[in-house]
């Protein structure tokens, strides 16, 4: 009934011998699986078209940090109300943030994702071969921009951040750096965008950088660095190029138009990658317009044509700057009007108070507002600053300003200097020792 | 891999037809020298005894015994010899048969040892383990109506931990064998279908975040379905749960969560065919006064207004006045509670939120029906089972049905070599309800915490819809999600006896499952109305195929020696993929498919691993006295980095079999007594990505290169590599004793194990100027030690009484020995993993009293001070400092009594299960107390503990002043919503009555069984919520339970049923 002895030893030997052989040769390939839907980092950037892959996946990386960012800062601003009851957000609101709000993490690690991507394309695309030499200084001019624009987010609402100038190959790599002073992160951000604006092609793009629009972003970092004359220069120089960049009317063209000529950058959204301030928005959404907002821009003396950043839907008001129903309107990060604002302050500082005033009348008459006549006085500022919380009120833009004029205090009732800035996040003082929290707050939280 | 498979399908098909050539060859040398008729029957009733096994000694050639307790021994042997007669339950006998015919009568086994358990690769009497094992009949649980067997367990096995999600019928369920020993690899025990390795893990994605449009998981609020719920429980023979070192680790880097081990039925009869079938109906309910007590429209309003008024005083630059409440009448007497300026006074207001629990409650069904038929010959053996099962869940449109068939064959093709087939397949579906985090769609959120004040319908009464949540009508008529589960189990396997004890077993295995999960909110619905219709269809698969070969031998070793070993291999891979598919902006409502969809989106996904194993086993025992045994297990994994690939877990167990040495020989109190130690290591990496260990950059970046262009491919870092990124290792010793007393009228089995793993495999937070926000380190060190104590007695047995009790208590401590960072969980951090603590506590800011001058609450703070202050604006600001690590999900202890009492023709089953110390949030109850505070008003419920609120001085509560300024209320994780979970609860009772055989052969039926089943009767605790169990997130990757997010509670149901067997 049973086999020889002898026979079953041979094929056992057999079954044993021939499995361990197959064992050995092929176990290692069985056990190498390489995905499918991501590469190896190794291979990420090789060639002039994974580089441009790579430099798109990086404007989506700065495009998809924009809402949670925004709309921290717009509560910041005190014009728009919180639907939910987190206390997190209601912390921007109130303006009494602990370090350990996660909001602050989420906003540190959406700039950082920028920078060390930029990081990744600016040290491997020099080295590339089989590029040519003005699509190389075409991407990394674009690089160069995001990552200043990253910088310029981290030093403004954080103050003294790390420098990093170098992609992150392990986690090491970054620990243990001091924080650079944050006149030191802005100059870095000349710097970058310097470098920008020398490598980038004079193109008309609106949702990627170009030389006017690295411009038009330094013009605003000379108002934070108090260079009044650079700024005026800057921001004249796209808006003298006006068959590109102007003022669009009526008010609302510039937010249901697309590719309107108001932009001169804004971050570009599909329905693959829905724009997430829309969600905040709409019927239903965690954020809104409040009262105080409402009523200055319904008010005909005040708001003008600009009410239509309102709609109602049955009893509540909402805000409307993204007005298509699928989410796939652009943010505009910055446009021809804040131009005419900051050329306007930076006349002002120059004594230019016609030229200040008639920039300021530029923005009023596109939103069917009368001119205000021109006075010889600082009280162009108080001008400037009204006007650009209308201008700008579901964009980020009243907080940053009230914090760089000093205006905070007195406006939003921002008693304790301290809180200009918000603390560094918690979770990252933990994750990284060397980390020093920011005057004021607590060192832990 | 191509070689390998190749080269063992190769092997086969050298080896098969040798086998059978052999067997043709060999078959004219067997000659018929005698022939033996026999019968087997109960030595006490003297009933034939079915499917026993008469072998002759020393050879393999075996029969069974019919239905009539008969059997036919055709052999070359010549009488007399000896054969062995053997059957579960019975103690084997040895007879020597001498002449035809021979009746032989079998002792129904006294000693608990001699019981069959199921192990890995194999099976042992329970005499020779040395580990733990745990095993439950599937027929004491299974008409319990929660679908997915794992729910059933809950209270049945020792140390093994058991809770329902929700209510809702199939819905997920969390089990843990003691005690959790990773963070962010799966808790999860390892779950075997008849030598399948199953994929125990919904499909659905308890995580998913899918914005709104885009094509992506479904969220279903942090909840999943069960993919245990796919294998009906009717088929189900026995469930042995493998618990310590020496028993898991056979299944090496898989076994460190403990192994579940699922046999189906088998048929072993020789003959006519025996039909089973089963039916039950049922009809199930909640328990209204169990629910929120939720404040009256008056109520509320009037806590809105003290709000506002309080606020104003706090902090006069509110300007919030008596002149300006939320909550009053215009001057000229109009109101209206939609109305954000004049919602009329609070004794104006109405009470909706009855009315809203009205509209999504029901009176759900229940409905079983399961027919199996088990038959054979002498060669193949079959059986067939069918089931369907539906249960409505009592919150409507939620239900789950199941439709499976199970075909399970084996067949002798020679007289040493046996084919089988094991195959389950079964489709359920389900309609879900989104619960748990964010309002938007949730049925039960919106019914209980829409504010009550605000009407469900306009005056013409159309549907109304208030705040964030929908409307609570529209969505229960209009069933927004639905799941589906195609799920194939089977393997073919080959017996080979190549000698008398040496046997050769090669299985291959299949696991499918097929699983589509689909939403449609139509514009009636709050997601669709600003999308005009929005619809996901996901398609995922999951496909894993095992292939194994062991060689099984044991021999006697010396005199009184025995040993065994077994050796063997397994390959596995595993893939899983799926397709999305979104839509929005429909034409109207009638359109629901998304090829109608005006913006469509899609998306893939896949992910594969392997694991390449090595295994063996020895066991050896000295006169069964002494039992020795080791295992080891190498697996190699694609999930780890080039350094880590290959694991080695050992193990090594004893045991001691006291009551076999002399000196207890004449003890006859002690019927067993067995002494167990084992030792070893297993292993983890179940749960974690498969790509974990590279430096990847993914591809979905995409951005447009001009506004106008639209997309192009875009890609962007995704995760660092972590080239060192290694096993996950539990150490675990375990001590264990086996004791029966009196005949073994009392049973106890206690063990005592102490677990320690190591390289906790973590997503440890980096910082995120890496541009990474975490990675994933092997970084902690987790401890679990406990206790599992099982009773059961024979309280009292007669002729026609009889009555048993079965105990079980299990106690686990948890401990994180290391973890550098803590990590919190849950939005607001409510949960927290810190170093000196156990997993799953709660981080809390610990409100002492409510101040009784002041009404504001009183905080700890870190200087170990408090946050007392006299002024109504205390200036006091907490931070994350001042939080205190403060109860925890987890219990104490946990386990269930059972007490089966036989009269007559009447059965009594009684089941409790139990569990101590677990704490909950209630947050429930933390939402329905902050309606006064945020800017928006009255934007949710607000519960009815809130009018405890302090209002005057001199009073005593804990409820503090409302007020929207200071600590008392945007203190938000305050311990005075922390609450004990601990709770006892009659889980089922069952009465049964078996008809008389004189009724029954009448209609020509064997036998007839009615029986009536209640299901959660009674529930004793001191929760505030309607029940304490539910409280379980599966998101967070399971990090996150004993939240209460409000989710429906487990039913109450009575069940009518009818066994029938002919």
């Amino acid at each position: 009934m049973y086999y020889s002895k002898n026979k079953i030893r041979n094929y056992l030997r057999f079954i044993i011998v021939f499995t361990l052989a197959i064992y050995t040769s092929s176990c290692n390939k069985f056990l190498a699986i390489t995905p499918t839907n991501a590469v190896s980092d190794q291979i990420a950037i090789t060639d002039s078209a994974s580089a441009s892959n790579a430099l798109r996946g990086n404007y989506r990386t700065l495009a998809d940090g924009l809402s949670s960012f925004y709309f921290d800062v717009l509560l910041s601003g005190n014009d728009i109300l919180y639907t939910q009851s987190s206390a997190y957000s209601l912390q921007f609101l109130y303006h009494t943030l602990t370090s350990d709000n996660d909001d602050l993490g989420t906003i540190w690690a959406n700039e950082y994702a920028v920078i060390n991507q930029a990081n990744f394309i600016l040290s491997k695309v020099p080295d590339l071969q089989n590029i040519s030499d003005k699509y190389k200084s075409q991407i990394l001019g674009e690089a160069y921009f995001l990552r200043g624009i990253a910088y310029f987010n981290l030093a403004r609402t954080f103050g003294n951040v790390q420098l990093f100038l170098k992609p992150t190959l392990e986690v090491s790599d970054k620990y243990g750096v001091s924080q650079s002073p944050k006149d030191e992160v802005l100059n870095q951000v000349l710097n970058d965008l310097n470098d920008a604006i020398s490598l980038l092609p004079d193109v008309l793009n609106r949702n990627r950088a170009t030389k006017k629009s690295a411009i038009a972003l330094r013009s605003r970092l000379f108002l934070y660095l108090d260079n009044w004359d650079a700024a005026e220069k800057d921001a004249s120089s796209v808006i003298s190029d006006s068959s590109n960049y102007k003022l669009v009317y009526p008010y609302s063209l510039f937010y249901t138009s697309s590719d309107n000529s108001e932009i001169i950058f804004e971050a570009s959204y599909s329905l693959n990658y829905p724009n997430g301030m829309y969600s905040g928005w709409k019927s239903g959404g965690n954020y809104r317009p409040n009262d105080s907002i409402i009523s200055l821009l319904n008010d005909p003396e005040v708001g003008g044509s600009r009410k239509s950043l309102l709609t109602k839907s049955g009893n509540t008001i909402l805000g409307n700057l993204y007005p298509s129903s699928n989410g796939t309107d652009p943010i505009p990060l910055i446009r021809v009007a804040e131009l005419f604002l900051i050329r306007a302050e930076a006349r002002a500082h120059l004594g230019n108070y016609v030229g200040a005033f008639s920039d300021l009348n530029k923005v009023r008459s596109r939103a069917d507002l009368p001119n205000i006549a021109v006075s010889n006085n600082s009280i162009i500022y108080d001008y400037l600053e009204k006007e650009g919380r209308v201008e700008f009120a579901l964009e980020p833009y009243r907080w940053f300003n009230l914090v760089r004029t000093g205006r905070a205090a007195s406006v939003l009732n921002v008693s304790e200097a301290f809180r200009y800035l918000f603390p560094i996040p918690t979770s990252e003082i933990q994750a990284d020792k060397s980390l020093i929290q920011n005057p004021g707050y607590s060192s832990s939280n | 891999m191509k070689n390998f498979l190749l080269g063992t399908f190769l092997t086969f098909l050298l080896l098969f037809p040798y086998f059978i050539k052999a067997q043709n060859k060999n078959e004219p040398q067997l000659h018929i020298n005698s022939i033996l008729n026999g019968k087997i029957i109960d030595q006490r009733t003297k009933l034939p005894i079915e499917g026993a096994t008469i072998q002759i000694k020393g050879i393999t050639h075996s029969v069974l015994s019919d239905k009539k307790g008969e059997f036919s021994f055709k052999t070359g042997q010549t009488l007399p010899y000896t054969l062995i007669i053997s059957y579960v339950g019975y103690d084997t006998v040895e007879v020597v048969a001498e002449k035809s015919p021979l009746v032989v009568k079998l002792n129904e086994s006294a000693n608990q040892l001699n019981d069959i358990v199921v192990v890995g690769y194999g099976t042992q009497k329970k005499i020779a383990i040395v580990g733990s094992i745990a095993t439950v009949k599937a027929d004491e649980t299974k008409s319990i109506p929660v679908a997915s067997l794992d729910a059933q367990l809950q209270g049945k096995a020792a140390g093994v931990q058991i809770n329902s999600q929700s209510g809702t019928p199939g819905e997920g369920v969390r089990i843990r064998v003691r005690g959790s020993t990773s963070i962010n690899a799966s808790n999860d025990p390892l779950y075997i279908v008849d030598g399948v390795f199953i994929n125990s893990n919904s499909l659905a994605n308890a995580d998913a975040t899918t914005a709104s449009g885009k094509a992506g998981p479904m969220n279903l609020g942090q909840k999943q379905t069960s993919a245990i719920a796919d294998i009906s429980p009717s088929d189900i023979e026995s469930i042995q749960v493998l618990k310590d070192a020496e028993a898991t680790a056979i299944y090496g880097s898989r076994g460190a969560n403990g192994v579940v081990i699922i046999t189906t039925k088998h048929s072993n009869r020789e003959g006519k065919a025996k039909v089973v079938a089963n039916v039950s109906e049922g009809f199930a309910k909640v328990q209204k006064g169990k629910l929120w007590d939720v404040a009256t429209g008056e109520e509320y309003a009037t806590i809105v207004n003290e709000t506002w008024i309080n606020s104003g005083i706090d902090k006069p630059s509110l300007s919030q006045t008596e002149e300006n409440v939320p909550f009053q009448r215009a001057p000229d007497g109009s109101w209206y509670p939609g109305n954000n300026t004049y919602r009329g006074n609070p004794s104006d207001q109405q009470s909706y939120t009855p009315i809203r629990l009205n509209q999504v409650f029901r009176t759900g069904s229940l409905h079983s029906y399961d027919l199996a038929v088990l038959g054979g010959s002498k060669i193949t053996n079959y059986y067939v089972g069918a089931s369907y099962n539906k249960q409505d869940a009592t919150i409507k449109p939620a239900d789950f049905s199941r439709i499976s068939l199970k075909a399970n064959l084996k067949s002798k093709i020679s007289e040493s070599v046996s084919l089988g087939l094991n195959n389950l397949f079964s489709r359920t579906y389900r309609n879900q309800l989104r619960d748990g985090n964010g309002p938007e769609a949730g049925i039960f959120q919106s019914a209980l915490q829409t504010p009550t004040y605000l009407p469900v319908s306009d005056s013409s009464g159309n549907p109304l819809r208030w705040a964030s949540f929908d409307n609570t009508e529209v969505l229960v008529n209009n069933p927004a999600q639905w799941t589906s589960s195609l799920r194939y189990i089977g393997n073919v396997y080959l017996d080979i006896q190549l000698l008398p004890n040496l046997l050769f077993h090669s299985s291959f295995g299949i696991d499918y499952n097929n699983y589509r999960e689909s939403e449609y909110y139509n514009t009636k619905t709050l997601i669709g109305s600003s999308t005009q219709g929005e619809a996901k269809n996901n398609l995922i698969h999951n496909s894993s195929w095992v292939n194994e070969q062991t060689l099984s031998f044991n021999n006697t070793l010396g005199d009184k020696g025995n040993i065994s070993f077994l050796i063997g291999n397994t390959l596995q891979k595993n893939q899983w993929d799926a397709n999305y598919l979104a839509g929005t902006g429909f034409p109207s409502d009638a359109y629901k498919l998304i090829s109608s969809a005006s913006n469509i989106t899609g998306g893939q996904d896949e992910s594969k691993n392997s694991l390449a194993s090595f295994f063996s086993r020895v066991s050896y025992n000295y006169d069964r006295k002494y039992y020795l045994e080791a295992t080891a297990r190498a697996d190699g994994s694609s999930k780890f980095g080039r350094n880590h690939k290959w694991g080695y877990f050992p193990a090594i167990g004893a045991s001691w079999v006291v009551k076999n040495e002399e000196f207890l020989h004449d003890f006859d109190g002690i019927s067993t007594l067995k002494l167990r130690a084992s030792y070893g290591i297993t292993g983890n990496s179940n749960g974690i990505n498969d790509y974990a260990s590279q430096g990847l950059w993914t591809g979905s970046a995409s951005y447009p290169n001009s506004p106008s262009s639209g997309d192009y491919a875009g890609t962007a870092p995704l995760q660092l590599a972590n080239p060192d990124l290694k096993w996950e290792n539990t150490a675990q010793f375990n001590l264990g004793v086996d004791m029966g007393l009196y005949n073994d009228r009392i049973n106890l089995t206690l063990d005592l194990y102490s677990k320690l793993t190591n390289n906790a495999l973590l997503n440890l937070p980096v910082p995120s100027s890496t541009g990474y926000t975490s990675q994933l380190s092997n970084a902690g060190r987790i401890s679990n030690k406990g206790y599992e104590l099982g009773i059961s007695t024979i309280n009292i047995k007669t002729k026609d009484f009889e009555w048993t009790t079965n105990f079980n208590i299990s106690g686990n401590y948890n401990k994180i020995l290391r973890l550098e960072t803590p990590i919190t969980f849950y939005s607001r951090d409510w949960l927290i993993d810190a170093e000196g603590h156990p997993m799953y506590s709660f981080w809390l800011y610990k409100q002492l009293y409510v101040d009784s001058k002041t009404g504001n609450a009183v905080f700890q703070t870190a200087d170990g001070k408090t946050s007392y202050s006299d002024t109504y604006n205390p200036n006091v600001t907490l931070t994350n400092d001042d939080r205190v690590i403060m109860g925890n999900a987890m219990p104490d202890f946990f386990g269930g009594i059972t007490n089966n009492i036989n009269y007559k023709r009447f059965d009594f089953n009684l089941f409790v299960s139990y569990q101590y110390g677990n704490d909950i949030i209630n947050y429930n109850r933390f939402l329905g107390n902050k309606q006064g505070q945020a800017p928006t008003f009255a934007n949710r419920f607000i519960t009815k503990d809130q009018l405890n609120r302090w209002t005057t001085p001199g009073q005593i509560t804990d409820v503090p002043r409302v007020t929207s300024v200071g600590n008392n209320y945007l203190v938000e994780q305050n311990s005075r919503f922390l609450e004990d979970g601990s709770f006892i609860r009659l889980k089922s009772l069952t009465i049964g009555y078996t008809f008389p055989e004189s009724v029954t052969t009448k209609i020509k039926l064997d036998k007839v069984r009615f029986y009536i089943q209640g299901t959660n009767l009674l529930l004793l605790t001191k929760y505030s919520g309607p029940d304490p169990e539910i409280s379980v997130s599966q998101g967070y990757n399971g990090n996150a339970p004993g939240l209460d997010q409000g989710t429906p509670p487990q039913p109450r149901s009575i069940q009518f049923g009818l066994n029938v067997t002919f």
